[in-house]
């Protein structure tokens, strides 16, 4: 299950995250260890528009939105935190470089743990499985607006 | 403290245009993950990094072997120069926000989310947009 903690506060003092995406994201290339499933691809469609495809040029390439292939590396800092989030499950992400929309992918993980420094906006109600972590309080939420109005501002 | 050095931030790259204007010295850009912030840092980058003699107006801040303490001193000791920062929200701490940020001799951009951090009000916070080929700002308050 996904386990969110709203800020920094909700962490223990000695519990360790990833603050650079980029860098990590990086190594997952380097070190060949990311996987490209479906939902790695659903998630890069769904923040960037890409379409990871099997190139020549090497494994991890895509087509933008605007039709251009490019490396991995070139996906939004917020792409690459959700694939890091959902690919290194037991690693506890700090999301502050996602925007709403990286956040709201963040929401509808099965697994990983990620630190959300604001609440994120939604108009629209959607189903999650996740266990909301605030300084006060945990608590299991199934859909979006449970979560917002479990989120301790 | 910061100035405006230059207004038009515009650049052409790829086929996409950039049409980007600075309403004062510090700016700072926000928007939706993949809109293309860092799409704009990086042409940036590409087209204006090359000056060896240290001449180019431009000066780019990310992960590449910027800690705080560097970020701090390069923020101090140059001057006149328009610094782009990206990843903002992680690069700038507390201590180059307060004691830094307001004396710096540059016209600053940032690319983050909490324009508090940066000193920057609301009406100089922009949302990186995008309409077919090019890139535009929309101002809050706009």
């Amino acid at each position: 299950m996904l386990q969110v903690y709203a800020s920094k506060l909700s962490i223990k003092p000695d519990d360790k995250f990833i603050i650079s995406s980029d860098l990590f994201f990086e190594l997952l290339l380097t070190q060949r260890k990311l996987r490209v499933d479906q939902q790695v691809a659903a998630i890069m469609k769904s923040i960037d528009g890409a379409t990871p495809v099997n190139s020549k040029a090497g494994p991890y390439t895509f087509i933008s939105r605007d039709n251009v292939y490019l490396d991995f590396r070139y996906l939004s800092t917020g792409c690459k935190t959700v694939i890091n989030a959902y690919s290194c499950p037991k690693t506890l992400f700090y999301a502050i470089e996602c925007g709403n929309n990286a956040h709201l992918e963040l929401l509808k993980l099965p697994r990983g743990k990620v630190i959300i420094p604001n609440v994120p906006f939604s108009l629209e109600d959607f189903s999650i499985d996740c266990q909301l972590i605030t300084p006060d309080k945990t608590v299991h939420c199934s859909s979006f607006f449970e979560l917002e109005s479990n989120w301790d501002f | 403290m910061p100035k405006l050095i230059r207004k038009d931030l515009s650049i052409v790259a790829d086929g996409f245009h950039f049409n980007l204007e600075a309403r004062g010295p510090s700016i700072a850009i926000m928007g939706d993950s993949g809109i293309g912030k860092s799409y704009y840092f990086r042409s940036m980058r590409a087209r204006y990094n090359y000056f060896l003699d240290n001449s180019s107006p431009f000066l780019f801040i990310n992960y590449d072997g910027y800690t705080p303490e560097l970020i701090r001193d390069v923020l101090l000791k140059q001057c006149n120069k328009i610094i782009l920062i990206d990843n903002a929200d992680i690069l700038i701490d507390r201590e180059t926000a307060v004691k830094v940020l307001p004396t710096t001799d540059n016209q600053l951009v940032f690319f983050g989310r909490y324009n508090a951090l940066f000193n920057v009000p609301n009406n100089l916070t922009a949302i990186m947009q995008k309409k077919d080929n090019t890139f535009y700002l929309r101002y809050l308050g706009d």
